[in-house]
């Protein structure tokens, strides 16, 4: 039990960060973010047979951690708007002309988090998860085209934080 | 060509951002581990209902524990009350019982023969105070048998021993006239008594037993309600082969009998179900799962018809006919779908909680044994399997379940242990 206990903990440590890194970019809060990287964990530790060591530990891993997150997202999609604007601007230096070459993971959540919901998990499921537009609809119970404008306005409204000025003289030339 | 540029643009956007993402490093924290060893100390202990459970098990089983110790307790005080015949240990069927008395009955009728075959010879000879003690004897072992006998055997046995009597007596005074006694009357009113005694006793006796038999009919095993106290493993799956983890039900039960031999039961039970199913097996969750892993808390609100074609003094049988009604308070599946484009499998989570009822959707088939513990307390045993008839649940799944309920049963009006 202690020996166990003690390789669950290496393991732990180990892909901390990396799961966390993941949950932070779906979830709202530090807290949430927590709970289904520890639901993840949960999976591994009571049930080690449903991870098949052939394969790679870290797809597997991230697969099972967003699978938790959509979970997560859907329940709370009932209670927000699908619509909500974008509450808060990060503080990026826009000055700056290299911003998103300089760009930090936790620079890139608060980015991340402004975006309306719907957006953010299209944004995350297909560009830092590498899920396809077909598999994100049927994930999402959405449709593809759904998927695709979803995420094509995620990318305008980044790119819009990331450098505001470049986009406001650009809003004006068009 | 700005179509172009715009897909440039965004390639690059997309692999800056993954690259800002993949380099994530994020402190460890050590207070994140204490919650995550907490919860996995959580999780070793046993699952289902936890503590509550641990707790109605710990409850149910002290009180068969209790019950069992009552029963020793009280047992050689009943035996002692019934018979001296035997020796018996703690909860010897009563139907040995009897049958010791039986054969006890029939070596005192061969004695008694013996007695009186003896007794002529002595009468010839002037002893005629044998005579009479044998006739006593004969009262005495009526009486005894009439004490704690009620079956047609015993009945015929004291008629025997009625026409032994009235024929001993017809006997000795012929014989005593043979031999010549003239002036005994003493002897004709000790011979006359028992004779007396042997006639009238089978009228009270047979009245004693009418009474015994209509005390019988009248509480024959116990009352004609109970409650019970039952609690059970429970196997839950798709098809008959694919039971896994096991669950719980527990709950109380109540039972009328309508006839003697026939009863209605319902009560409310608590059931915990895991279950778990492969390909091909689930229908209604609209896309179909590869495989599917569920937990359902249900209320089961249960109405059968409880036949008892065997009924013994101390034990009994039964089998149950009847209709369930599930409450499903939740419902929580992880549904796995495979080959899912580019990746090998997705798990869909579905939560739902009060939203599907089933009422008498579910066809319930059972076989009990019960055993008295006690004047107003019997235990029992009843393996059951439970069959829905159109499916239940978020997918409307044909879940079978069996089980084996171990229970207490009540009888407040009590239960007659001879």
């Amino acid at each position: 039990m202690e020996k166990n206990r003690k390789d669950q903990e290496v393991l732990y440590r180990i892909y901390y960060s990396y799961g966390m890194s993941i949950c932070l970019r779906y979830t709202t809060t530090r807290d949430e973010a927590k709970e289904i990287l520890h639901d993840g964990f949960m999976v591994l530790f009571s049930d080690p047979k449903k991870f098949d060591p052939k394969q790679p530990f870290k797809p597997w891993f991230r697969k099972v951690l967003v699978n938790r997150c959509i979970n997560s997202f859907k329940k709370h999609l009932r209670n927000i708007s699908e619509e909500g604007g974008v509450e808060l601007i990060p503080d990026l230096r826009d000055d700056q002309p290299n911003a998103l070459e300089n760009l930090q993971f936790e620079e890139l959540v608060m980015l991340i988090h402004c975006l309306p919901p719907a957006y953010r998990a299209v944004f995350n499921l297909y560009v830092l998860d590498g899920f396809s537009h077909e598999e994100i609809s049927k994930m999402l119970g959405i449709s593809i085209g759904t998927s695709k404008s979803n995420l094509s306005r995620a990318r305008e409204k980044l790119r819009e934080m990331l450098n505001p000025k470049i986009h406001e003289r650009k809003t004006l030339r068009q | 060509m700005s179509e172009r540029l715009s897909d440039n643009r965004d390639e690059e956007l997309d692999r800056i951002l993954r690259e800002v993402s993949d380099s994530a490093d994020i402190p460890f924290s050590e207070e994140d581990w204490g919650e995550m060893k907490s919860r996995l100390d959580l999780d070793s202990r046993p699952a289902g209902l936890g503590w509550f459970a641990m707790g109605m098990a710990w409850l149910g089983s002290m009180g068969i524990a209790l019950s069992i110790a009552l029963l020793i307790w009280n047992s050689p005080k009943e035996i002692k009350g019934n018979t001296d015949i035997s020796s018996t240990n703690g909860i010897e069927s009563i139907e040995s019982k009897n049958l010791n008395r039986e054969s006890q009955i029939d070596e005192n009728l061969e004695l008694l023969s013996d007695s009186i075959k003896v007794s002529i010879p002595q009468q010839s000879l002037g002893f005629s105070e044998s005579a009479t003690s044998a006739e006593k004897m004969v009262v005495i072992v009526s009486e005894k048998e009439n004490e704690y006998e009620s079956n047609a055997e015993t009945k015929i046995g004291i008629t025997e021993n009625k026409e032994v009597t009235q024929a001993n007596s017809d006997e000795i005074p012929k014989s005593q006239n043979e031999l010549g006694f003239s002036s005994e009357e003493s002897d004709e009113k000790e011979i006359e008594e028992p004779i007396v005694v042997a006639e009238a006793e089978p009228d009270t006796v047979e009245e004693d037993f009418d009474q015994e038999k209509n005390k019988d009919k009248k509480e024959r095993f116990g009352g004609k309600f109970n409650l019970s106290f039952q609690l059970a493993p429970d196997l839950s799956g798709v098809k008959l082969d694919q039971f896994g983890k096991a669950g719980n039900m527990i709950g109380i039960g109540a039972e009328y009998f309508v006839k003697p031999r026939l009863s209605i039961s319902s009560g409310v039970f608590y059931s915990y179900k895991p279950y778990s199913a492969n390909e091909g097996y689930m229908i209604g969750y609209g896309k179909q799962p590869n495989s599917v892993f569920g937990e359902c808390d249900i209320l089961d609100i249960p109405l059968n018809l409880r036949i008892y074609p065997f009924e013994g003094k101390v034990q009994r049988a039964f089998v149950g006919l009847g209709l369930s009604s599930y409450l499903m308070l939740s419902e929580y599946y992880e549904l796995e779908y495979y080959g899912y484009g580019a990746n090998d499998s997705y798990t869909q989570e579905l939560e739902v909680k009060g939203k599907n009822n089933h009422f008498f959707g579910v066809a319930n088939f059972s076989i009990g044994y019960e055993r008295k513990l006690g004047k107003t307390l019997s235990i029992q045993v009843e393996p059951y399997f439970k069959v829905p008839l159109n499916g239940v649940g978020e997918g409307d799944i044909s879940l079978k379940s069996t089980g084996l309920f171990v229970g207490l049963k009540f009888y407040p009006s009590g239960i007659n242990i001879r």
